[in-house]
Parts: C-alpha cells; sequence; structure tokens
C-alpha cells in the first residue's frame, strides 16, 4: 500500500505481543475515560483527537524499533477496533460508578496507572523516536 | 492539572497557530470528509474478505487521517478544527466484519474496489478530495 511508510526488519514477536497487549489494556480503559469526560466541555471534543495522537506518538516508537507495516496495521487496528468513544448523552449508573472507583480521570490528568497515555505504555520499548 | 497545562501549551495535540482556517473554508473539508466517510465505508465492506486488505483498513484510515490534519494544518487549522475533522473520519467511517452481508452493495464492489485502487471517483482519498485546499502538505 502507497500511503503505509515502509521500515527495515520485523519487530521481534514477544516484543510485538507485549505492544499488543498494552493496547487491548488502553483500549480497555480509554473506553471508559471517554465515558467519564463525555460531559466535559474542554476535553470532550479532543477525544478523536487524543486517540488519533496517542495512536501516531505510539507508531513513531514501534517504527524505530523496527515494526514493518504488517505490525503497525495490526496495532492501529488493536486500538481503534476496542476503543469506544460514547456520545455526550449516553447514560450508565454503573460506569458512573466505575469513574469514581477507579479515578481514572485524575489519573489521566496525572498520566498514570488507568489514564497512561499509550505512547507512554509503550517505554518497553527500548528505542526512543 | 500537568495535562491541561501541557495541552494549553501545545504539547500534546501539536502546535497551536496563531489563527483558525475561515469557516466556509472547514465547512467544505467537514463536507468533503462526509462524503469520504460514506464512500469508504462502502470500499471497507467490499474489501472485508481480502486478504490481503482487510487487515490495513485501519491503517489506512489512520494514515489519511494524517495526511489530512498535515495539510489542514498548512492551511492554517487550529486545534479545535483538527480535532473537529479527526472526529468527522472516525465517526463516519464503519468497519463491516468479515461475515457482514449486503446484497444491495455486492453488486457495486467490483467497481468500488476497482477505483480504490486506481484512486478514482468513490475511491479517491481523503487527501486528494482537499486538493482545494490552496497550500500543499509540507
Amino acid at each position: 500500500m502507497g500511503v503505509l511508510p515502509a521500515s527495515a526488519q520485523t519487530l521481534d514477536k514477544a516484543m510485538f505481543d507485549r505492544a499488543l497487549t498494552e493496547a487491548k489494556t488502553y483500549a480497555t480503559d480509554y473506553t471508559l475515560l471517554f465515558f467519564c469526560l463525555r460531559r466535559n466541555p474542554e476535553l470532550a471534543p479532543f477525544r478523536y483527537a487524543m486517540l488519533y495522537k496517542d495512536i501516531e506518538a505510539s507508531l513513531r516508537r514501534l517504527r524505530v524499533n523496527g515494526s514493518d507495516d504488517q505490525q503497525n496495521a495490526l496495532f492501529i487496528e488493536t486500538v481503534l477496533a476496542n476503543t469506544k468513544v460514547t456520545p455526550v448523552d449516553a447514560r450508565d449508573p454503573v460506569l458512573d460508578d466505575k469513574c469514581q472507583s477507579t479515578g481514572i480521570v485524575t489519573n489521566f490528568h496525572e498520566f498514570r496507572e488507568n489514564g497512561t497515555a499509550l505512547q507512554l505504555r509503550l517505554l518497553f520499548l527500548p528505542i526512543k523516536p | 492539572m500537568l495535562r491541561k497545562l501541557l495541552l494549553a501549551a501545545g504539547l500534546v495535540l501539536g502546535p497551536l497557530p496563531a489563527f483558525a482556517m475561515d469557516p466556509i473554508t472547514f465547512n467544505r473539508v467537514l463536507a468533503t470528509v462526509k462524503t469520504y466517510t460514506a464512500d469508504i465505508t462502502q470500499i471497507f465492506y467490499c474489501l472485508r474478505k481480502d486478504p490481503e486488505e482487510a487487515a490495513f483498513r485501519y491503517a489506512i484510515l489512520h494514515f489519511e487521517i494524517a495526511n489530512g490534519v498535515k495539510v489542514l494544518r498548512a492551511n492554517g487549522s487550529d486545534d479545535k478544527q483538527n480535532a473537529r475533522f479527526i472526529e468527522a473520519v472516525m465517526k463516519g467511517v464503519s468497519f463491516a466484519p468479515a461475515d457482514a452481508k449486503d446484497a444491495a452493495l455486492d453488486p457495486q464492489c467490483e467497481k468500488l474496489v476497482n477505483d480504490f485502487y486506481v484512486f478514482n471517483g468513490t475511491g479517491r482519498p481523503l487527501l486528494v478530495r482537499l486538493a482545494f485546499l490552496p497550500n500543499k502538505m509540507p
């Protein structure tokens, strides 16, 4: 595909599997986060942009660590297919409680635990972009 | 809050330009996105069982957004407009699962896929559709 930049070699399978696991956990966390932020007037309009930017930054790290086009595509799919962005008018009392009990919004603002950005979850990849 | 400060400084969502793209041009961008997402949703349906292409559908969309944001920025868009653009693309596109069936669309798939491969008609990339913006992608 012409739209996909090529890279020189394939990222080690164990490393890539770990990246996919991180992507799945991130998708679960950020699905909750995006629900919790759905009515936040400052952040709600930026939820898709955050997701896009996080993928883009993570791809840079994957690429410098040797990921190939197929791996990059699978990584993008894993994030996008598993992250849901809730509409502003969504209602779910169970998730409302979860917003409080997990502290995810505070964690997001402080870049830690379940609020950690995807690119920061890939710091185990040795080479920095 | 650390993240809010970084957002304000443009460190998370990219550098802040001095002014926004004019609303008429930006509305044309959004209208273009709307047509693109309708077209690419159909194409992605047609590619859903293609062993080579199906795996790259999300990646194609991601790189279309990346190129689109670059050209928008080159034409003065601000962070809010970029966010609306990204949202319009992501929300507008649906990915049919491999076992999806649409008897009305199936007969059109051969042409849709062919147009996609030659960047023609409904198969034109988003970046090509944004060629009305005067400044090209840096």
